[in-house]
């Protein structure tokens, strides 16, 4: 595999802002795939802070992947993050959905050989007041091919 | 619920009913193509050991573990997380935790807790930490 461009480049990268409302079907379908708690009426499960922000920031996985340069069949995958919440996620609320690529780095491991770890952050706002009710931060990991000898 | 204190352990929470048709409804209600999830040809080619369950489904158990342990009144303040290994259907995980500490007040406990979830051999899929507020009762 060729060099790869160091992924710095991309730190500031900034998705289309979008917007989600958590549905009440979607909050009772999300609890029934994971066979999940009730949760008070009108509080939406945490989980959503990805699944919102996910969907509402425009691009997909698969998009994502090409946007950094990468593939599902490359193997590029989400590694870990953080969700961090100002308040619960409300059902039937709006939010608008802002964020992008963050941080970029090249690692090298021992099993692994290159890869880039890109992290991207995204806020859920409150569209009346401007307050950042809930962001996820999440790192993805895109295999860049063995280190050269 | 009584308040937690440092060194208490979360009652384990097993999730054993990881299903194909789960991970289906979830691609759907996230809108997510990804092919790690159903296509059995890129699942071969990848070495995997079948359809990845998705990772939000992964943390959604641990949360839940916290839900279960705390009431459905607890906060979440923050989760940070880190995936070590795929979850598929057929699996039977147990998210697991322990407070590590925690301050109180008049209204509510919050407390950080070390949250894991495991696989049936023990090893982990997901590790990470939790911040929560649990109100008073």
């Amino acid at each position: 595999m060729s060099a790869s461009p160091d992924p710095a480049h991309l730190i500031g990268l900034r998705f289309p802002d979008g917007e989600y409302t958590i549905t009440e079907e979607e909050n009772a379908r999300l609890r029934d795939i994971v066979d999940g708690p009730e949760l008070p009426p009108g509080v939406a499960h945490p989980v959503f802070c990805h699944l919102a922000t996910h969907v509402g920031k425009g691009v997909t996985f698969a998009a994502l992947a090409e946007l950094v340069g990468s593939s599902n069949d490359a193997g590029f995958l989400f590694g870990g993050g953080s969700f961090s919440f100002g308040q619960r996620l409300e059902v039937g609320r709006r939010y608008v959905v802002r964020g992008g690529i963050t941080a970029a780095e090249s690692r090298i491991g021992a099993r692994t050989g290159r890869f880039d770890v890109i992290s991207t952050s995204l806020d859920l706002v409150d569209p009346e007041t401007g307050d950042v009710v809930a962001t996820s931060v999440e790192h993805y990991i895109c295999p860049r091919g063995e280190v050269s000898a | 619920m009584r308040r937690p204190v440092a060194g208490e352990e979360i009652p384990p929470y097993v999730m054993s009913e990881i299903t194909t048709d789960r991970v289906r409804a979830l691609m759907e209600l996230m809108r997510d193509t990804n092919p790690v999830h159903d296509d059995p040809e890129l699942i071969a080619r990848r070495g995997l050991r079948g359809p990845v369950n998705q990772g939000p489904a992964n943390l959604a158990y641990m949360l839940d573990m916290l839900f279960a342990w705390a009431g459905p009144e607890l906060e979440i303040e923050r989760f940070d997380f880190r995936f070590h290994e795929i979850v598929v259907p057929g699996d039977t995980v147990t998210a697991r935790g322990t407070v590590r500490s925690a301050a109180e007040n008049d209204d509510l406990t919050r407390a950080e807790c070390d949250v894991r979830l495991e696989h049936a051999d023990g090893s982990i899929a997901v590790s990470g930490t939790a911040v929560v507020r649990i109100p008073a009762r």
